[in-house]
């Protein structure tokens, strides 16, 4: 069992050995106020796409991501569903080829993605789903947690349920003593989602709940969990 | 409620349960331990090596070197040799008379 689970955790990265390439050279300053000048939306998308084509398979040089990620930021915020869904794609690619080195593009990208969860498109929802998971390996819950907290407090329930689910999977691979540090500000926030009006969200905080007081320990959580309702 | 219990029961222990730099003690020296040998005609290894050599049986011990005796101790240019201490009438040589006889006749 011990041995079980101990292969479980030491995954070997498939991108370790993978080729070094500058990614952030190729889509310069320059480059990104071309593409974000481009008024046809597909002709933009297919400038997006460049940027996960440009990254597959490889290891990405690290630079200064934060233009980068300014620049993927405006995107995904779009209102063109077709662009903020090529954004999306883009940036969790670079996240999954840089990881630690983009931390910083992370933390700037991480509110925008989450608020796409009110998109009810199941491949937008997908693709949000990428980035998110990249995003753990970029930065902890801590350095994310002004991003992510306001979100579970969000009006859109889908927001809400999206961001209290991959809580949920990020808190399981978080260590604890980092998930202690954001404690006072997240559990208010899932105090509340426990409470919400949407049953999906409800249910979703509660398993998150559980999740948590597995992780923190039942006495630390019963301050928490006195006042809901059996 | 019964669903927050439920959660919680899903969480297994991991690595996530440490802090995040947290470090293993360094692990003790372990001692040597003892090395018992049952088989006393097995031969002697390093490890149990005694303390004194084995007397050398039929052997001559090794005499230890003397002092050189022709050595000559450099102190300086040649003293002359002592002079002699004044002769004693006390150690000045008996003549052959007899001792229990007073002289006869007046020594001239």
């Amino acid at each position: 069992m011990a041995e079980e689970s101990k292969a479980v955790e030491e995954v070997v990265d498939p991108l370790e050995f993978a080729p070094e390439k500058d990614v952030l050279s190729q889509f310069d300053g320059e480059w990104q106020d071309t593409t974000a000048a481009i008024k046809k939306w597909d002709d933009k998308v297919a400038k997006l796409t460049e940027i996960a084509k440009a990254c597959e398979n490889v290891k990405i040089k690290s630079g200064n991501v934060e233009a980068f990620a300014a620049f993927l930021k405006k995107e995904v915020s779009n209102t063109n569903v077709n662009i903020s869904m090529a954004a999306i794609t883009a940036s969790a690619s670079v996240a999954k080829g840089m990881k630690k080195d983009f931390n910083v593009g992370a933390k700037v990208l991480m509110g925008p993605v989450l608020l796409k969860y009110k998109e009810k498109r199941p491949m937008i929802l997908e693709e949000i789903g990428k980035f998110c998971d990249a995003a753990i390996n970029c930065a902890n819950l801590e350095d994310l947690a002004p991003e992510f907290i306001p979100m579970i407090t969000n009006i859109a329930p889908g927001v809400k349920n999206g961001t209290i689910k991959w809580l949920e999977k990020a808190a399981q691979v978080t260590f604890i003593d980092v998930l202690q540090r954001i404690m006072g500000e997240l559990m208010p926030a899932m105090s509340k989602a426990i409470e919400d009006k949407d049953g999906t969200v409800r249910d979703s905080a509660l398993h998150c709940m559980g999740i948590l007081k597995g992780r923190y320990g039942e006495a630390v959580m019963d301050k928490y969990l006195k006042n809901i309702n059996p | 409620m019964s669903k927050i219990d439920e959660a919680a029961g899903e969480i297994k222990p991991s690595k996530y349960d440490r802090p995040e730099n947290y470090k293993p003690p360094a692990p003790k020296p372990a001692k040597k331990a003892a090395v018992i040998n049952d088989d006393e005609d097995a031969l002697m290894n390093f490890e149990n090596k005694p303390k004194r050599a084995p007397p050398k049986i039929g052997q001559r011990p090794v005499k230890k070197k003397e002092a050189a005796e022709d050595m000559v101790i450099d102190s300086g240019p040649p003293k002359k040799p002592a002079a002699k201490p004044p002769a004693l009438s006390s150690a000045r040589p008996k003549t052959a008379i007899s001792s229990t006889k007073g002289p006869s006749v007046p020594i001239i």
